[in-house]
């Protein structure tokens, strides 16, 4: 019942671990890419770049 | 592990003018605080916020502003006077106040409380949506988490807007390279840009070369032009330098002649001398004779010979400025010759050093070598130099055509590339925005739900088959931070404030308000529920106690205060849940001098023991206790078995009806068992039958009457030990059937007997015997 763990970072968790199952997000990256989603500070140039690497990363695969 | 609390200590803190401790019993994880109003239960409730949340939550809104620390300390105590000190087993933590803050020292010992008041309860429920957002925001504040989901939503956006720019200057760029396609007479088998790639395929080194050496051979031809005028200037220049030369050697020749041969070499002897002299005036001696004899006025007889020779110096000085001109204008033409041998030879290697196009006309003969043969030569051909600045033109127009669809072609390219990698890029943005929203709406969803199932669940812990899957929380999609409230009404779904009673609403707050608390560390908050019971109506009340006791039990440990009587009177004989153990504290009159002061806080049965144990022995007291104990443990009997007693009015019975309503076969029956779970498993168990007990103090129950409840002359005839020994009996009777744990044997779920919650006690048999 207890969670300690903040919402947005919690959020966070869920949707990048789903983005990486899609092929979007790259899975070695995980945490870094949760701890940027969670603060907020993840641009729209970040998004970008990662989105692209996962997917060169699955093309290349 | 959070160490279970120990004590609470305030000193000039609101209602504690002096200083009061309140001691936590061991393995009492729930602390009720009974007293009436004005009693100091919300000055202890105050002291957790205090110490939690560095405020005092009782005293806000009341219309009293802002500045409201300066009522922290009790009425005439200063600031500096307050202290209030939480000690638990492990640890002590101490607040004190420091202008208008509370410091808490050590931080780290601070406590995690939630302090409910019976306002905050009507704010929970009356409260505007966005109000009552506030209260759960941190469970599901998620503005972080949102701020990214935007940047990629922007993201989204801006690539859209970037793909349909790139489409539009794809277009834009291929309608110019149609343009130039057709120029180009729209060649057969290609498009625009085919044609355009085609063309660019060619080496752009050769026209660029052509551009290069057309240019050379134009400037070469320029410069031989100029050369025959400059060559018969030079010329002409000597022709003249030459006269002027032959005319000053005959003056020079003339001018010696007429002051002889030698006067030519004197006069270059006195020009030095005079020069001399002008340096060195006053000689002693002649610098050629070095003879003293005419050394004055030297300087003078020079100048005196100088003056006769001075038209042999003029012509002298003219012949050397003629001839050096002659020499300059003979080197001038010199260089002109050399000058267009170097032109011709330029020009030779610049139609010869390059493979011209066809199209380009030559000279069909080289430059003459003579120099007066070039005014010819150019004459002839003219013509086709000038048709060399038409070609040029061309091969220029054409460089700057190539140059143009290269940029045309190449940014065509970079658009049409653009838009293939957006229009793979795009759907994966768009895929992933799509994800995070879905996830973001579960989530908070997710949350919304397992408050709204917990807050069902407690309710329906006071209400049942009302709470289950009837209440909801919802987050208004159309409204940022709004939380609806919704429940289950006859079916229909609507805002509870639209038919629930007042003390359903209440109900419902409370549960809001605890499945809140149970999802932040729970195991490490202190749950502080400040009278809140106050609206809740008498059938319900017992049901939210057992529930506030089920749900203590998650918590670090409970406070709940109130001024509810009958829950006092429950505890006292052992009525309350009898499978929960807890501390009752019971605060008595306040004063401004004294403070707050604790009561007893025993158990009726626990009061007997003590008066038991006092000497002398109070008889008439002892007598009169062990009496009301035994009325309440022959009822508990009586209606358990469905014993025959008279009806009386207000269902009030005397021993005398109630000791003989137990009789026959149900006496002899009547069993209990005392497991002891402490020994291990099983556990140790110890029988007791009731009818000893019952037939000794069937004798001796006069006693009662006679001592412990009138005034009677017959007492005297009694020895105060068969008042001592009627009580004793009652004692026997009681331990036999309560645990001072775990209560009274209130359960038939075995299906052989009764027992009570913690199964210490075991009543035979389960039904009276027929």
């Amino acid at each position: 019942m207890t969670d300690k763990m903040a919402p947005s970072a919690k959020l966070a968790a869920l949707t990048v671990d789903r983005l990486i199952t899609s092929g979007l997000l790259r899975a070695d990256k995980r945490d870094a890419l949760v701890g940027r989603i969670a603060a907020g500070t993840m641009s729209g140039g970040d998004w970008k770049l990662e989105i692209d690497l996962a997917s060169a990363k699955e093309t290349s695969q | 592990m959070i160490a279970p609390l120990k004590s609470l200590t305030l000193t000039s803190f609101r209602g504690s003018s002096g200083t009061f401790t309140l001691s936590f019993e061991t393995n009492r994880r729930l602390t009720l605080l009974y007293g009436e109003n004005g009693t100091g239960k919300t000055t202890i409730c105050d002291a957790f916020e205090f110490l939690a949340k560095g405020n005092i939550g009782s005293l806000d809104e009341r219309g009293m502003g802002a500045g409201l620390a300066k009522y922290w300390p009790t009425a005439e105590k200063a600031a500096a006077a307050v202290s209030v000190i939480l000690e638990t087993h492990a640890s002590k933590c101490t607040g004190t106040i420091a202008g208008t803050k509370v410091v808490v020292a050590p931080e780290s010992a601070r406590p995690r409380a939630e302090i409910l008041r019976h306002r905050r309860i009507l704010k929970l429920m009356e409260a505007q949506p966005k109000d009552r957002y506030d209260e759960i925001a941190r469970f599901i504040d998620i503005d972080a988490f949102e701020k990214s989901e935007e940047s990629l939503r922007q993201l989204g956006k801006s690539l859209a807007t970037e793909k349909q720019q790139a489409s539009t200057a794809e277009q834009e760029n291929l309608t110019v390279l149609q343009g130039y396609y057709e120029n180009a007479g729209s060649p057969a088998g290609l498009n625009p840009v085919t044609w355009a790639e085609q063309k660019l395929a060619q080496p752009a080194e050769d026209l660029a070369a052509d551009i290069a050496a057309i240019g050379k051979l134009r400037t070469a031809f320029e410069a031989l032009k100029g050369l025959p005028e400059k060559l018969e200037l030079r010329r002409q220049a000597v022709t003249a330098a030459q006269g002027a030369a032959d005319t000053a050697d005959q003056n020079q020749l003339a001018a010696t002649a007429a002051v002889g041969d030698s006067a030519s070499d004197a006069l270059n002897v006195l020009v030095a001398g005079d020069a001399y002299i002008g340096v060195h005036p006053n000689v002693a001696e002649c610098p050629l004779c070095e003879s003293a004899e005419n050394a004055a006025g030297l300087g003078a007889a020079i100048k005196s010979r100088l003056a006769k020779l001075e038209t042999l110096q003029a012509s002298t000085l003219e012949w050397r400025k003629q001839h050096g001109l002659f020499d300059s204008a003979k080197q001038a033409l010199q260089q002109a010759e050399s000058d267009y041998v170097t032109a011709v030879n330029t020009f030779a290697a610049a139609q010869g050093g390059h493979a011209w196009k066809a199209d380009v006309v030559l000279p069909s003969e080289a430059a003459p070598t003579d120099s007066l043969g070039l005014t010819a030569w150019l004459t002839t051909n003219a013509a086709i130099a000038e048709t060399w600045a038409t070609v040029d033109v061309a091969w220029r127009d054409e460089s700057q055509s190539r140059a143009q669809t290269k940029t045309v072609l190449e940014r065509f390219q970079s658009n049409t590339a653009r838009v293939k990698e957006l229009n793979a890029l795009i759907p994966k943005v768009d895929d992933a925005l799509l994800q995070c929203v879905e996830e973001r709406k579960a989530f908070s969803d997710g949350i919304m739900s397992d408050i709204a199932q917990k807050v069902g669940e407690l309710y329906d812990l006071v209400h049942p088959g009302e709470g289950l899957n009837k209440i909801a929380l919802e987050l208004d999609p159309k409204k940022r931070s709004s939380l609806e409230l919704k429940a289950q009404f006859s079916g229909k779904n609507a805002p509870p404030q639209a038919y629930f009673s007042q003390s359903h609403l209440d109900t419902l707050g409370l549960c809001v308000f605890l499945a809140l608390a149970l999802r932040d560390q729970p195991e490490a908050t202190i749950l502080v529920l400040d009278d809140v019971l106050s609206s809740v109506d008498e059938p319900h009340v017992e049901r939210v106690i057992g529930m506030i006791y089920e749900v203590s039990t998650k918590f670090q440990h409970t406070i709940v205060s109130t001024h509810y009587r009958p829950w006092r009177e429950k505890f006292r004989w052992g009525l309350l849940k009898p499978d929960q153990v807890c501390q009752f504290v019971e605060l008595t009159a306040w004063s401004l001098s004294h403070g707050l002061t604790l009561s007893g806080s025993i158990p009726e049965i626990g009061r007997l023991k003590t008066l038991l144990g006092e000497n002398p022995p109070d008889v008439q007291s002892i007598t009169g206790k062990a009496g009301v104990i035994l009325e309440s443990l022959l009822d508990f009997l009586t209606l358990k078995y469905g014993c025959a007693v008279p009806r009386r009015p207000g269902g009030i019975h005397t021993l005398g009806d109630l000791l003989p309503a137990i009789n026959g076969k149900l006496l002899a029956a009547l069993k209990v068992e005392s497991l002891d779970h402490s020994a291990g498993t099983p556990p140790a168990i110890s029988a007791i039958e009731l009818k000893p007990i019952l037939d000794e103090i069937t004798k001796i129950a006069a006693a009662r009457n006679v001592i412990g409840a009138h005034f009677n002359p017959n007492a005297f005839d009694l020895y105060p030990t068969d008042g001592i020994n009627f009580a004793k009996h009652v004692e026997k009777l009681a331990d036999a059937l309560i645990c001072p744990d775990h209560g009274w044997p209130t359960k038939d779920k075995s299906g052989t007997h009764w027992a009570n919650g913690g199964e210490t006690r075991r009543l035979h048999p389960l039904k009276k015997p027929a």
